[in-house]
């Protein structure tokens, strides 16, 4: 902890009371970059005492100043403007860089910037093979800038005999300039040209950071990087960026690449972000980057809009895949806790895995055999190096065509029968009417229904898996549709069609049945049967309990079973002759064995005639109260997975939630390879939205695709073939190669969003790709993501578009990203959402939280998107103290709640603290702040 | 003398600047020529010791020392004494960060000015200047309260 920064926060809590009981009437504090303090001090009439505000060792110097004072000096009034009560001063080197203030455009072909925070992660390397790989492969001129000024090393690649090269690099570049006003003959002077061995039909030339082949040279270089002067943004970047031009000018080059590492502490990588296009950040495995990581994530989106990031885990000892999953989960976390509240919304960003490669550990050693080298671009190069590099052609090309559309005339455009804008309109004005409704519990499924709006789930084809029994999924995720839509007989042959089970004979029972329609009434409560009684402490009271509410059920429907019972079957209602009639078989050993042999007979006799029977579960909830489930639901699991049956299979609908605490169980992660995960993805999400879309738009959809000419044709056909063909369901499958052009097309490749207001003095607009956007900004704080806020957003858009009179000008996309990012949109998108997981048995303490936080009666220190736990533990207290309805509530008992209903999520930091942070999802909804 | 004075000097002389060209129009021709003269000549204090005291603080200097006594960080009184803006800038350079006219780059700032920045030195307040021009010395002002706010809030 810095002293002067300490009491900095002491001064100003001070003097923020003497201002509220107006004894002065403002301050602000500088800490000047000697460490001593000045307080510039507002005052009316008569100074107020400040004595004790400064301690009698520490230098700080209050400066007291009237109003007449202050407008008389320019200086003060700079001061008493800014909004921050606090001024930090300038440091004494690069921070002042990261000021996005002055941003100047260049005229280059596309940067790149190899970044990295500490040496051996593979950065020099990977950017040798990259300019390799690009000059041979697509023939293109490279120019690499090694900026690695303190560790200068990027001449060792390529066989170079740099001594004897005694090239000069680009520090004497910036120096020798300012010496003469000779233009720089570049190729003569400062770059060196790769072997053809290296580049194929391209080329790669390297301008080294410096001349370090002799002593004399050596020294000559220390002198220049003294001179450079990296204090000042406006003379170091102009610097940079007459070296761009120069080289610009006279190379014609196709791109770029920048070797950079780069501390906390150097302006020149830093800087050099600021030219680039796109980044490649990388980072090792190790803690030892994290603040590298941390810094590099800070810096990024500081810095001007369209730059593209591509972070890589690289020199992954194994499994490259599942590490780099973690990697971008840590990214997302850094970005959501500390980045994030700062902007609009989460940023999106791309994440690589590099593993370590033997053969490559020698590239740039004097050991290194150039062909192992030539090799590997030519021939072996790995799957995860093609991957990074497949993407970083994508970006430079989507810088180049960005570049080209802004300058050149638009080409003409294949000819529609109508202006685009008036097929917009069509569009959305058809998805208003159709609405793709996730929740159609009421919904009648017709043929028109099924082709029009239903969503085939892949996971909905396991129902017909005999090893799976239970289903979990959270609120939204369509338990409940998937269980009413299973009785119908349309939806289940269509679905046995398409899980290729056609000629398997199913049939499938609904054990619990709450509504009286067409079928008999299956709902009792459990806590029926020990009403006056103590709860039963025997695991085998609930078995017989589930057996006995399986075999009363199953009777009941004579008409498909075509057996009868030898007892008399009455209907299972919620009332106390059921409990009572339950409670004679559960209690007389006789009859149960008599309900236990009768299902026993039914499966041997569906196995005589070849039948099977899915028995449904669903609404467990309300059957048995949610705290209660380790009793009550768990001997009804561990039923089913025993196997009672050859030919009866139970399908247990589970909330996520319930399941997650549910004690009971033995060897639970086990349990999760037979159950059926019913959470969406990313990709189910757009499938399921674009079927209407394309039932009721295809052809207009298609046409503005083709229009606006940036989707390949062989795409847009493929597309067509799949979503018009009955086979396919008339719907796309989960693949994000056939989802993205279609997300493209209807929201746009990328948008911009803007910082956070009061963050920095100006705003800073990101690009974003809406693709990834999505499901970083909806995701719940467990990961998953609920089907109902993305669809509410949407639907919220298209009201507010079809509202908007410029909707019918000829401009891309479909729906532009100003109507789905706004605040308003998204804090109304989550309103039902939030509704419905409140409405859970269980969650009724929800609601008087949520409202309690929404309703601004919370201080403003507590209403932040991250809270440590005793400052979670302060606003949990003061909701009890302010509800009554909590007044038995404890913290513990409410937190569990948020965190199982995916509202906040829980980290354990170093030091044994918690913290605690919202899902971005909630933070309009709910008003916090960063 | 310790190092604020150094600040309050400048300031001193900034609002003495403003007051003599506030009133410049009730001035004959020639009171106004005075004025303008006077003008030039304390802007040129504005930046010397704006320039010094930044210089004292970026090396750390102890506020409640004599400025005379000053003889660390390879700097000298005897050096820092001078009425040389060249000399204070390059003192000021390596040591100041922040885009900071004059010091650090010329950008915006017009020739006419540049040249009266150049030509500054005490020895005017024995000659005097040719060419007075009030547009010029106004520039010149204004840049001398631009740097000063651009010094104090980079130290």
């Amino acid at each position: 902890m810095l002293k002067a920064l300490e009491k900095i926060r002491r001064l100003e809590k001070e003097l923020d009371k003497k201002k509220t009981g107006q004894e002065i009437k403002d301050f602000r504090i500088k800490l000047h970059s000697n460490s001593t303090i000045t307080v510039f001090v507002l005052y009316d009439n008569t100074k107020p005492d400040l004595q004790g505000l400064a301690g009698k060792d520490e230098k700080i110097d209050i400066n007291w100043i009237t109003r007449e004072e202050l407008e008389e000096d320019s200086y003060y009034i700079a001061t008493f403007n800014k909004k921050e009560v606090v001024d930090l001063g300038s440091r004494r080197r690069f921070a002042n860089l990261i000021e996005i203030a002055d941003k100047e455009e260049i005229e280059s072909c596309p940067i790149i910037n190899f970044y990295s925070y500490k040496g051996g992660v593979g950065r020099s390397t990977t950017l040798a093979i990259f300019a390799s790989y690009y000059a041979i492969k697509y023939e293109k001129k490279v120019v690499v800038i090694d900026c690695d000024l303190e560790a200068p090393g990027f001449i060792n690649f390529y066989g170079i005999d740099y001594e004897e090269t005694g090239k000069n690099g680009i520090v004497e570049l910036i120096v020798n300039s300012q010496f003469t006003d000779k233009k720089p003959d570049l190729r003569q002077d400062y770059t060196i040209e790769v072997s053809k061995e290296f580049s194929g039909n391209g080329s790669i030339f390297i301008m080294p950071s410096g001349n370090l082949s002799t002593q004399l040279d050596l020294s000559d270089y220390l002198e220049a990087l003294a001179r450079i002067d990296l204090s000042s943004t406006t003379t170091i970047r102009k610097q940079f960026k007459e070296v761009i031009e120069h080289i610009n000018d006279e190379f014609k080059p196709d791109i770029i690449l920048i070797d950079n590492r780069t501390g906390f502490n150097d302006v020149f990588g830093v800087l050099g972000f600021m030219f680039s296009s796109i980044i490649v950040g990388f980072f090792g495995n190790n803690r030892q980057t994290r603040p590298g990581l941390h810094f590099f994530l800070d810096t990024l989106y500081k810095i001007k809009g369209d730059t593209s990031f591509i972070l890589v885990n690289s020199i992954l000892p194994n499994s490259p895949y599942s590490r780099a999953r973690k990697f971008e989960s840590e990214i997302e976390n850094y970005l959501q806790q500390a980045i994030a509240e700062k902007l609009d919304s989460i940023p999106t960003f791309y994440t690589y895995g590099i593993s370590r490669n033997p053969s490559l550990e020698d590239i740039g050693n004097p050991s290194e055999d150039p062909n192992v080298f030539k090799e590997f671009v030519n021939t072996d190069i790995s799957r995860d190096y093609l991957e990074l590099f497949e993407k970083m052609t994508e970006l430079i090309d989507q810088y180049n065509q960005d570049k080209k559309e802004g300058k050149e005339e638009q080409p003409i455009l294949p000819f529609i029968e109508k202006d685009p804008g008036e097929i917009r309109r069509i569009i959305l004005n058809n998805l208003h009417d159709h609405f793709p409704e996730p929740y159609g519990e009421s919904i009648k499924i017709d043929r028109e229904f099924l082709d029009s709006n239903f969503y085939f789930r892949k996971c909905m084809e396991d129902i017909f898996n005999f090893d799976k029994f239970l289903l979990i999924g959270g609120k939204g995720t369509g338990k409940t549709v998937l269980y009413q839509a299973l009785k119908n007989d349309l939806f289940f042959d269509s679905l046995k069609e398409k899980a290729r089970k056609k000629d398997i004979p199913f049939d499938v029972i609904n054990v619990i049945s709450l509504q009286q329609e067409k079928q008999e009434f299956k709902f009792l409560e459990m806590d029926n049967l020990y009403v006056d009684s103590k709860k039963p402490q025997f695991t085998i009271f609930y078995k017989r309990f589930w057996v006995t509410y399986i075999w009363n059920a199953v009777m009941l429907e004579q008409k498909k079973t075509g057996y009868n019972s030898s007892f008399k079957v009455e209907e299972i209602k919620n009332d106390a002759d059921t409990a009572r009639r339950f409670l004679s078989i559960i209690d007389d050993d006789e009859k149960y064995i008599q309900v236990e042999a009768e299902l026993n007979l039914l499966d041997n006799i569906l196995k005589e005639q070849n039948q099977y029977l899915l028995l449904l579960f669903d609404q467990l909830d309300i059957i048995v109260k949610p705290h209660e489930w380790s009793e009550g639901i768990a001997p009804l699991v561990n039923y089913w997975r025993g196997r009672p049956f050859n030919r009866i299979f139970g399908k247990l609908f589970l909330r996520r939630d319930l399941f997650n605490k549910m004690g009971g169980l033995t060897n639970k992660e086990l349990l999760r390879s037979q159950a059926i995960n019913l959470e969406w993805n990313t990709e189910e999400m757009f499938a399921f939205f674009f079927k209407p879309v394309f039932h009721y738009s295809g052809e207009h959809f298609f046409q503005l695709m083709k229009y606006w000419g940036e989707i390949p044709g062989e795409t847009i056909d493929e597309i067509r073939r799949i979503v018009q063909n009955r086979a396919n369901f008339f719907q796309l499958p989960p693949e994000q190669k056939l989802l993205e052009p279609v997300v493209d097309t209807f929201f746009g490749k990328y948008f911009q969003s803007k910082t956070y207001p009061g963050y920095q003095a100006r705003s800073i607009t990101k690009k974003n790709e809406t693709y990834s956007w999505f499901y970083l900004n909806l995701k719940n704080a467990d990961d998953t993501i609920s089907l109902r806020p993305f669809i509410d957003l949407i639907k919220f858009s298209v009201d507010r578009a079809l509202k908007d009179s410029s909707l019918e000008k000829n401009v891309k996309p479909i729906l532009p990203a100003d109507f789905f990012i706004s605040g308003t949109v998204r804090a109304e998108a989550v309103n039902r959402h939030f509704k419905d997981i409140a409405s859970e048995k269980g969650n009724e303490d929800l609601k008087c939280i949520i409202e309690y936080i929404q309703g601004k009666r919370i201080p403003d220190n507590l209403r932040y998107i991250n809270l440590y736990r005793d400052q979670l533990e302060k606003l949990l207290r003061l909701i009890i103290d302010k509800n009554p309805q909590l007044k038995n509530k404890n913290i513990d008992g409410l937190t569990k709640i948020l965190i199982d209903s995916g509202i906040i999520r829980e980290q354990h930091l170093t030091g044994g603290r918690k913290r605690y942070s919202f899902a971005f999802l909630y933070k309009y909804f709910l008003g916090l702040r960063g | 003398m310790v190092l604020k004075e150094y600040s309050e000097a400048s300031k001193r002389h900034l609002q003495a600047c403003e007051v003599l060209l506030a009133h410049l129009d009730a001035h004959s021709t020639q009171g106004k020529k005075r004025a303008l003269q006077e003008t030039f000549y304390l802007t040129g204090y504005i930046f010397e010791c704006i320039y010094k005291y930044a210089i004292y603080m970026l090396i750390g200097y102890d506020p409640q020392k004599p400025v005379h006594k000053l003889d660390e960080n390879g700097l000298s009184y005897n050096r820092i004494k001078t009425h040389d803006l060249q000399i204070l800038k390059d003192e000021l350079d390596s040591r100041i960060s922040g885009n900071i006219p004059f010091i650090k780059h010329e950008d915006g700032i017009d020739n006419s000015t540049i040249t009266l920045y150049k030509k500054w030195h005490p020895n005017f307040r024995y000659q005097a200047l040719r060419d007075i021009d009030e547009d010029g010395i106004r520039k010149f002002f204004d840049w001398s309260k631009r740097t000063r706010e651009k010094i104090l809030e980079n130290i």
